[in-house]
């Protein structure tokens, strides 16, 4: 069965291989960073005796035998990966989150794209043929703030998490079709789970492409 | 805050946050959740709050079997009890995990809508993970809890 590959092994990546893993997927979990004790107020994939591990191989660990650990910092992939079904974004960093996207659609893969900020966040899938990441967002941003920056809580990137694994999980089921962006609205504002539908964006490069 | 080096730097992402900061974390360590961990969103939510410095946790129900695909506790099947203080003890061991009293109880209970022991792990995440997190900012921001 081809494997799902996920990117970043951190508060995303972590419920998402879990995740895909237990529906009985292959993973191939990408990170090259290794597991701190700030860390653990939101990575529950990762035990105090996981500390100074590599992340993608403590998480393939707990994924199980049908995981297997990068070590690397995508989009440098070895050789032999294998064939791919899809590719998950759990990264902290946007200009990964276009590399991915891209990196899937010149695959013909479905790409999911997840990100999470202090109370909320937001989870991006689109087919090989859908509009784009970069249809939505056009550009990584110049200036972002990341977690380490903004702060983020513990259970926020669960919830992400899960909404990204089970995206995957359903497009590779054959149910969901076209773009959609999950958006999951700061908590401290109502906390709202809102779904869209992403139309191409007409002077996206993908289009030239396509 | 004269917290130690080691809880400044686990909690490092809560602290920057607005509405946290330290006396939001310290609001979180002093309080209680009460869990009904039967179901599989609620075993998760449990576990995310000690990840997130709860100071105790307090469940009810959990007596029997921990699920096949609990991918958070090591060891050998066990209860969902057993399972889920063993994987907080691993994490965080400071949180105390102990069964409910007879007193804590009624609308305080964090009980997760159409939670089940067998719901799909993505969707127990999601619906775990959401209650858990609503259930940290309440903590943070209500004066009475």
């Amino acid at each position: 069965m081809a494997a799902v590959v996920v990117v970043g092994a951190g508060g995303l990546g972590g419920p998402i291989a879990l995740a895909v893993a237990a529906a009985g997927r292959p993973v191939i979990v990408v990170d090259d960073d290794v597991v701190e004790l700030s860390n653990l107020h939101r990575q529950v994939q990762f035990t105090l005796a996981d500390l100074g591990q590599p992340k993608a191989v403590a998480l393939a660990a707990r994924a199980g035998a049908g995981a297997r650990a990068v070590v690397a910092r995508f989009p440098a992939l070895p050789d032999d990966l294998g064939p791919v079904a899809a590719i998950v974004d759990g990264s902290d960093d946007p200009p990964t989150k276009f590399a991915v996207a891209a990196w899937a659609r010149a695959r013909g893969v479905p790409a999911v794209i997840a990100s999470a900020l202090r109370y909320g966040g937001n989870v991006f899938a689109a087919g090989p043929t859908d509009a784009c990441y970069a249809c939505l967002f056009e550009a990584p941003p110049t200036e972002a703030l990341g977690c380490g920056e903004a702060g983020v809580l513990g259970p926020v990137v669960g919830w992400v998490g899960g909404v990204a694994a089970a995206a995957v999980l359903d497009r590779l089921d054959g149910r969901g079709a076209g773009a959609t962006i999950w958006v999951l609205d700061d908590l401290r504002r109502g906390g709202a789970a809102r779904t869209l539908a992403i139309a191409p964006r007409v002077d996206c490069s993908c289009r030239e492409a396509a | 805050m004269s917290w130690p080096r080691d809880r400044q730097v686990r909690y490092a992402h809560h602290v920057l946050l607005p509405d946290v900061g330290g006396r939001g974390q310290d609001r979180i360590g002093a309080a209680t959740a009460v869990i009904d961990v039967d179901g599989r969103a609620g075993q998760l939510a449990a576990l995310y709050l000690a990840a997130a410095g709860v100071g105790a946790l307090a469940l009810r129900g959990g007596a029997g079997p921990a699920p096949a695909q609990f991918p958070f506790a090591d060891g050998p099947p066990t209860t969902i009890v057993d399972a889920l203080a063993g994987a907080v003890r691993a994490r965080n061991p400071e949180v105390v995990v102990r069964a409910a009293g007879p007193s804590e109880a009624g609308e305080a209970t964090l009980r997760i809508p159409g939670d089940h022991a067998a719901l799909p792990l993505a969707d127990a995440l999601a619906r775990g993970c959401e209650a858990a997190a609503r259930w940290l900012h309440a903590c943070v921001v209500d004066e009475a809890r």
